[in-house]
């Protein structure tokens, strides 16, 4: 499985996580960006040669949201907003290349992290998402690694020519 | 850390992983001068595929007719076009077995758990056995490999000679069966023969598999010393046999070099 | 169900092989693999249950760091193991880790945080390195790697949770207790490696 609603929840997930940090008035527009984001690229008719490509830039994507959870003084309302443009875009995108259109859907359940972060950050417990986030850039790192592999990763087929 | 891979390999082999090829006429019993489209498959159930194999890899394609003679059949390949690889017409009566043989190009790398749950699906013990020897049953596996393949194609009413049927043709790994499914009356047993360069191989996994519902095969049968395994005649529809056998390379791009070897033939009802 | 159970009788068996635990995941490998994946053998699993239990020994930072470090070069020692790196003794490793681990929770080992970085980190490449030689081949990489991070991680929890008990009564004993048995368990897998 190269695709589905997993890296594209993963990546939401991460959004719901630095989301917890922004500022409150920056929350509404974060995920209605993010939302709008996904939707366009989800939509938009990417050439199948692009998955690589697709999928290197949504890990990335995934790690540098998750790091986003890490400024001690926060984020400012702009990072927030070129975060959640950024990792919607790419979380619809991965679904464009290698995903069905419920997939997109399926994806958003991800920013349930959002207001369990919250409410951790809220109560003084900010520490967890950080850690969480610390998982999700060693799963992005991971999953960014696999292309490059010398041998026939498990989600393709072996012995085809 | 040997043996506990090589148990996870054995738990966890995966059905069907290594890809089978074989030549399929779209009908296996054709009138004489009528044309049948054939195609070069790969892949089973859902991974089930035409073959994207280059005309530059295919070495040998020919046919061998009831007379014994052989006609080559490459000139006619239109690999990848349309839809069909080649048209197959034979003007004359009798039973043809259409054979076909690439070179050994293609490469497979596979990650260890991988490899060694492909090689105990496949019945490579040998393999198996050398990499635990050498230490490297949790290291990646890497092979050359090349498939060969024949179809049985019964041109006009059956019975007549099947010599060309039971008879290796020279490939390097050849099923060759002792009785050919055509015979008049349709013999109860198909017994088969594997020949490896030129001799008998003892302990290969052949596999029969019905290419209607190919998600797995029906029975398979390991080839005893004289390379002999024996299985039920089908009664009727498109049936593969298969079989796959590897050996180790010394100073080579791979750690194997691996041949897949099938024989395909379609039954019709009433021993037909 | 049917890998579930074999899987399960893998573990069980794993008590008397540690190694087994590394069953890997063939091709319809995935989340419910990877997850499965440190579970299925008490080498891994006590491992990781003790780095939350002497995180929670030494209290902050360390009791939120070494969750992040251990499952960070996890990931470093899966890479290493996928990009085919020579393999650092893996199957010692492991079971060092569980008597060391074990032995630090025993002795309440108030270690500086370097220490404890170091230990944790080196320890989490050899547990890494097992995970990562299987990744390559499961048929959802991504799911597996979600899976055995996120085991990990709510090991690692689960360690603290319990090495919240030291601060009741009798709590300090029996946590120790437990990185006793951690160690001796370690100590038995260390003589399993080392024989083979």
């Amino acid at each position: 499985m190269r695709g589905g609603a997993l890296p594209p929840g993963l990546l939401l997930a991460a959004l719901g996580l630095a989301l917890a940090f922004a500022p409150t008035r920056a929350w509404i527009a974060g995920l209605a960006l993010a939302v709008l984001a996904a939707t366009a690229t989800m939509f938009a008719p990417l050439p199948a040669t692009w998955r690589e490509a697709v999928f290197l830039g949504g890990w990335a994507s995934l790690a540098i949201t998750a790091a986003a959870t890490y400024p001690p003084r926060g984020l400012s309302p702009a990072v927030v907003l070129v975060l959640a443009a950024n990792a919607g875009a790419w979380a619809g995108a991965m679904v464009s290349v290698a995903g069905a259109r419920l997939d997109g859907v399926r994806a958003l359940a991800g920013l349930i992290a959002f207001p369990i972060a919250t409410a951790c950050v809220q109560r003084g417990g900010g520490i967890a998402p950080k850690v969480v986030a610390s998982w999700l850039i060693a799963v992005a790192a991971l999953a960014a690694a696999l292309p490059f592999l010398t041998v026939t990763p498990g989600y393709l087929p072996d012995h085809l020519d | 850390m040997r043996i506990p891979l090589l148990l996870a390999a054995l738990a966890f082999a995966p059905p069907a992983a290594a890809h089978d090829f074989w030549v399929q006429p779209q009908a296996y019993r054709v009138a004489p001068g009528a044309e049948t489209p054939l195609t070069l498959q790969v892949g089973h159930g859902p991974m089930r595929q035409r073959s994207q194999i280059p005309s530059r890899r295919i070495m040998r394609f020919v046919a061998v007719g009831p007379d014994g003679r052989t006609a080559d059949l490459r000139a006619g390949l239109r690999l990848g076009e349309g839809a069909r690889d080649r048209a197959l017409r034979f003007d004359r009566p009798g039973t043809q077995v259409v054979a076909l043989e690439t070179d050994s190009a293609a490469q497979s790398h596979l990650p260890a758990l991988r490899f060694n749950g492909y090689l105990a699906a496949e019945g490579l013990t040998p393999a198996i056995a050398l990499r635990a020897r050498t230490g490297r049953t949790g290291a990646e596996g890497s092979e050359a490999y090349g498939r060969v393949s024949k179809a049985i194609v019964q041109v006009g009413p059956g019975g007549g000679g099947q010599g060309q049927v039971t008879r290796p043709v020279g490939l390097t790994l050849e099923i060759v069966p002792e009785v050919s499914p055509y015979a008049l009356p349709r013999p109860a047993n198909l017994p088969v023969r594997v020949i490896y360069r030129g001799r008998p191989l003892a302990g290969a996994l052949i596999k029969l598999t019905d290419l209607a519902h190919d998600e797995a095969p029906v029975e398979t049968h390991l080839t005893d010393t004289s390379g002999r395994a024996q299985f039920a005649m089908p009664k009727t529809g498109t049936w593969l046999l298969n079989v796959i056998w590897t050996r180790p390379l010394e100073g080579a791009e791979t750690d194997f070099e691996t041949t897949f070897s099938s024989l395909s033939f379609g039954l019709a009802v009433g021993g037909r | 169900m049917r890998r579930l159970s074999i899987l399960g009788g893998l573990a069980a068996a794993g008590a008397a092989t540690p190694a087994l635990a590394h069953t890997g995941t063939g091709l319809p490998g995935g989340f419910v693999s990877g997850f499965a994946h440190p579970l299925g053998g008490p080498d891994h699993l006590l491992a990781m249950v003790s780095v939350g239990l002497w995180g929670a020994w030494l209290g902050r930072p360390l009791v939120h760091l070494l969750p992040v470090v251990f499952p960070g070069m996890m990931v470093a020692g899966a890479l290493a193991a996928m990009a085919g790196l020579p393999p650092p003794p893996v199957e010692l490793g492991i079971a060092l880790s569980v008597l060391v681990l074990g032995a630090c929770v025993a002795a309440a080992y108030a270690a500086p945080t370097w220490l404890a970085v170091a230990i944790v980190a080196v320890f989490g490449i050899c547990h890494g390195y097992a995970h990562g030689a299987e990744l390559p081949s499961a048929a959802d990489p991504v799911g597996y790697s979600v899976g055995f991070v996120a085991a990990t991680g709510l090991l690692h929890v689960a360690g603290i949770g319990l090495g919240a008990l030291k601060d009741r009564p009798v709590g300090a004993v029996a946590t120790r207790g437990a990185g006793l048995c951690v160690a001796a368990a370690g100590l038995w897998f260390l003589g399993q490696a080392a024989l083979r």
